[in-house]
């Protein structure tokens, strides 16, 4: 089943004509994952990876029923492309751009929200479940369908995950990636309960980092869950990051290190890594028999 | 980006929050009441319990105050300029600030009756989230009026001033204090701003990143985000904040001691050719290995692989160079750096295994 995409997602891509979204346009059609058009305004006509290039959002969701963006404009473009998807009806938008300004991120979580718009990033490496749909920079050739769920706030440390679990023979039901950036739409809660409601997800890998609070606000969340829960916070190591001024000390405290994170998922029932490649081996404990073929 | 505190002042006065008259050194504003302060504009906290505010009874000390204080140093950083200012006192010092709750993702007014210093600490703390579409309303602001026990008027202009001063500047933080009581109306009399640097496209005005190391900054020129540690001898340079993280952990895990920490933004893959010149950036902190971490889905390795291949002409002697890559064309990236010596290592802990290892060579 999986979650947030699928087979049945008919995506777009609002940037299609630039170098990113033809790069993404082509992967999709080449694997079969849903994309049905793409909006790049003033370029409505033409044609990208055999996917039909319309001016709007609005135009292309009337013309293709999509249901689902992947949003690759440059930084400046984010919130208003955001916003046009929203207003155009788009169930969730996944923004892949990075560098998109604090307060227009700001904008477009509350714009999204209150039009009912789920909206993933930005700067997220995007969302994919494996044989069925790929809204993510993720290398279908790495990605196999299983029966792990992962969620993280990272792209990259994700992909290393992805690879040791495939090592040992475990697939993946649906990857989300929730964005680097320090504010992002889609939080962990609505993913871990998707993931604890999906009957192809047997068990959820929780990656995290220093910084912010995203995943101690989800602890309440992950005390409810049936399903083993595998955690992993990165920065341990890291330096500590220069405070803003007594509101950054009143605001971002003693509860934002590796150590603190961990600790709190821990007395939450979560299996906690210490190092990305003790992730891989925990998961493999808590996995039962129902593995899934990896392919070749 | 941090902003010094004349900075921030102006950016105050300019929407309608009342600050202290007063200029940059030499530019004192004629007719300006005394006792003044004399200001060291630095980035650094604490500068007052360190000397950098002193008091001036008349025009005829301000010349020595201002010198002394451009010979002070602050966390190993001069002062950038000297602000004087008329010296108010207040009979009282509230604190007030805007910020951003990452984890409501919301912004965030925060105040207090009990400014100065450890604001922190002070049990009548007041947090007010505000949506980002629209500003502070009135129900906000009489809930300030109750707590610095102000009418609610008094309150709006300096409330609704920094909330167009947070906005307008693309802020990550606005920080009054202390903000004082003069004469019955507020006035700020320290202030604070972070500015969000993917915004510096749409400020033309602002000045050039600020802070971190020459190192640092000059990495962020080439696009990567660079952070210098101390007393390490491995450069690890990866792609993502959160695998940098990780690699930085499993490093020291390991055994290792980073020197530095980078992380190459997409600029760099679309233009393999920085690569020579981070390393050539690198070359400068002396590391005994530089270690590169990277799992490719799109890239292709092989254009990277030449980006670090022209690089090698920057390598110092004494240092070694480790490659993990994986992705596609892995292969032709290997055959690119096996003339040099220079192994490709396909497996995560193996690369690290081997770059610990250099390290003892």
């Amino acid at each position: 089943m999986a979650i947030l995409v699928d087979a049945s997602s008919r995506i777009l891509i609002q940037g299609i004509t630039g170098a990113t979204g033809r790069s993404f346009a082509g992967r999709m059609v080449e694997n079969r994952s849903g994309l049905v058009g793409g909006v790049t305004p003033g370029r409505g006509g033409q044609v990208v990876a055999g996917v039909p290039v319309f001016d709007t959002v609005d135009e292309a969701v009337a013309r293709t029923a999509a249901t689902h963006s992947l949003i690759v404009v440059p930084p400046a473009g984010v919130l208003d492309a955001v916003m046009e998807a929203a207003d155009a009806g788009i169930r969730l938008a996944v923004v892949y751009t990075e560098g998109a300004p604090v307060w227009d991120t700001l904008r477009a979580r509350a714009y999204a929200h209150s039009r009912g718009m789920m909206l993933c990033g930005p700067n997220s490496a995007g969302i994919a479940s494996p044989g069925k749909a790929n809204l993510s920079d993720l290398n279908d050739a790495n990605l196999a369908p299983g029966s792990i769920g992962i969620v993280s706030r990272s792209g990259t440390l994700t992909y290393e995950v992805i690879l040791e679990l495939r090592r040992r023979g475990l697939g993946t039901s649906t990857v989300v990636c929730l964005g680097g950036d320090p504010i992002v739409g889609l939080h962990y809660g609505p993913v871990l309960e998707g993931f604890d409601a999906d009957p192809e997800t047997e068990a959820v890998v929780l990656i995290g980092e220093i910084g912010g609070g995203m995943e101690t606000d989800a602890v309440p969340l992950i005390r409810r869950m049936r399903k083993p829960v595998v955690g992993y916070i990165a920065g341990w190591s890291a330096p500590p990051a220069k405070k803003m001024g007594h509101a950054g000390a009143i605001v971002q405290d003693r509860t934002e290190s590796a150590e603190a994170k961990t600790g709190v998922l821990t007395e939450a029932g979560v299996r906690t890594a210490r190092l990305l490649l003790d992730v891989a081996p925990m998961v493999e404990d808590v996995a039962g028999a129902r593995r899934r073929p990896v392919l070749p | 980006m941090q902003l010094y505190e004349f900075e921030a002042k102006a950016m105050l006065a300019r929407h309608g929050v009342r600050v202290p008259r007063g200029g940059l050194w030499p530019q004192v504003p004629a007719g300006l009441r005394y006792p003044a302060a004399v200001k060291a504009q630095t980035l650094a906290g604490g500068r007052g319990r360190r000397g950098g505010v002193r008091q001036v009874e008349s025009p005829a000390g301000v010349g020595d105050a201002v010198a002394a204080v451009q010979r002070m140093r602050f966390d190993g950083e001069p002062v950038a300029e000297v602000l004087v200012e008329e010296w108010i006192e207040t009979e009282r010092e509230f604190y007030l600030a805007l910020t951003i709750d990452r984890t409501r993702s919301s912004p965030l007014l925060l105040a207090s009756a009990k400014g100065g210093m450890e604001v922190e600490d002070a049990g009548d703390l007041c947090r007010l989230p505000i949506d980002p579409w629209i500003a502070p309303r009135a129900h906000h602001i009489r809930r300030l009026g109750a707590l610095y026990g102000l009418e609610a008027e008094r309150v709006a202009a300096v409330v609704e001033g920094a909330w167009k001063a947070f906005c307008a500047l693309d802020a990550l933080l606005v920080e009054i204090n202390p903000l004082g009581v003069d004469r019955g109306e507020l006035i700020a009399l320290d202030a604070r701003i972070f500015v969000d640097d993917n915004a510096g496209y749409r400020h033309p005005d602002w000045p050039a990143a600020r802070g971190g190391t020459p190192f640092e900054r000059g990495c962020a020129g080439l696009g990567a985000t660079a952070v210098e540690m101390e007393d390490g001898d491995v450069a690890l340079i990866t792609s993502g904040a959160g695998l940098g993280m990780a690699s930085l952990d499993l490093l020291v895990a390991m055994g290792g001691r980073p020197r530095v920490l980078v992380d190459l933004g997409p600029v760099v893959f679309q233009q393999p050719e920085k690569i020579a010149q981070l390393i050539e950036l690198l070359a400068a902190l002396r590391p005994r290995v530089i270690l590169f971490n990277f799992f490719l889905q799109l890239a292709a390795c092989d254009r990277l692989a030449q980006g670090l291949s022209a690089g090698l002409v920057h390598l110092p002697s004494d240092a070694k160079m480790v490659v993990r890559m994986k992705g596609v064309r892995s292969d032709e990236a290997r055959a690119i750096l096996a003339p040099a010596g220079i192994p490709l290592y396909d497996d995560l802990a193996e690369g690290f295994r081997a770059a610990i290892a250099a390290t003892g060579a």
